[in-house]
């Protein structure tokens, strides 16, 4: 297997990881996410800003990015959202999680593979583009291009959270069990 | 963290600091107070006026009070309540928005020339 000869040229052993352990790992990961959610919603850390939040689900996300296959991350995403919503939130801001949620999944993704940012850029980006689809929504929503007022705040206050997930998730880098697969 | 991290980090403050300057600048004294509902006008009050009006939409209601010169939101049915959070508004500038039931409401300048009682889109 080609997966076998190339664990044999590196130091650390690749053993194939089967379908039954990637569903039980995604499975128990938007648990994890789930319940930052569940943190989120009990406590929310307010700033005075109403509707801004640390985003602390993304955590799993982010650092899911550099383990996993785009589409596990994917579906923890989706999974998250989809629980989250139905629990804590209304369908309606469901959409909005999915729409900060989908576009910021697929601009971090693109810089992670990329080595331009660390995690903590990717994050930045991530919670910035996170507050800027979610205002598309909401402008869509309400048919009126005034909610671009809300644009400077969410700036701040995506790249703040951005760098604060970003930060966690680098010390998250130097734990062993979020090195790459063993 | 990287370099670029940081110049990435600094240039979205930058950028926000510069776009809530500009923001804070820009903001005129109005005369009225326009309603949007769905997207559609739904009404303009004079903003020296003091009145209290109930906005119904498919959504749900929201009151909206005008007092003083200035117009908040004083009750919603909505389920995160930000509208009525929102500080009154004085100026022209940033709207409240009532994202659940979608009203914007804002302080506008309405021509006294007569024929220009519309809004120009």
């Amino acid at each position: 297997m080609a997966s076998q000869n190339k664990s044999q040229s590196t130091p650390t052993t690749k053993k194939p990881v089967s379908k039954a352990k990637r569903v039980a790992r995604c499975g128990m990961l938007v648990a994890l996410a789930f319940i930052f959610s569940y943190v989120e919603a009990i406590l929310p850390i307010s700033v005075g800003i109403p509707g801004v939040r640390l985003g602390l689900a993304n955590l799993v996300v982010l650092s899911m990015l550099y383990l996993l296959t785009p589409m596990e991350v994917f579906a923890i995403l989706l999974g998250r959202i989809v629980l989250a919503g139905l629990t804590f939130g209304t369908l309606f801001s469901m959409i909005y999680s999915l729409a900060g949620g989908v576009l910021s999944f697929l601009i971090m993704l693109f810089f992670c593979k990329r080595r331009v940012f660390s995690v903590v850029g990717v994050s930045i980006l991530g919670g910035v583009t996170h507050n800027m689809g979610q205002l598309l929504v909401a402008m869509f929503v309400v048919e009126n291009l005034k909610l671009a007022y809300y644009l400077p705040v969410l700036l701040i206050s995506g790249a703040t959270a951005g760098a604060v997930i970003g930060i966690l998730g680098k010390r998250l880098q130097g734990i062993r069990y979020f090195q790459p697969e063993t | 963290m990287k370099k670029s991290d940081w110049i990435l980090f600094t240039a979205c403050l930058l950028l926000g600091a510069v776009g809530m300057l500009i923001l804070w600048v820009l903001p005129k004294q109005g005369d009225s107070v326009r309603i949007m509902s769905d997207g559609k006008e739904y009404a303009v009050y004079s903003l020296s006026e003091d009145r209290e009006i109930t906005i119904e939409s498919d959504y749900g209601q929201n009151v909206l009070v005008i007092r003083g010169g200035s117009v908040f939101m004083k009750e919603a049915d909505c389920p995160d309540r930000y509208c009525v959070e929102h500080a009154p508004l004085e100026k022209s500038g940033e709207p409240i928005v009532c994202l659940p039931h979608r009203i914007v409401v804002e302080i506008i300048t309405k021509e006294k020339k007569g024929e220009y009682d519309g809004i120009a889109k």
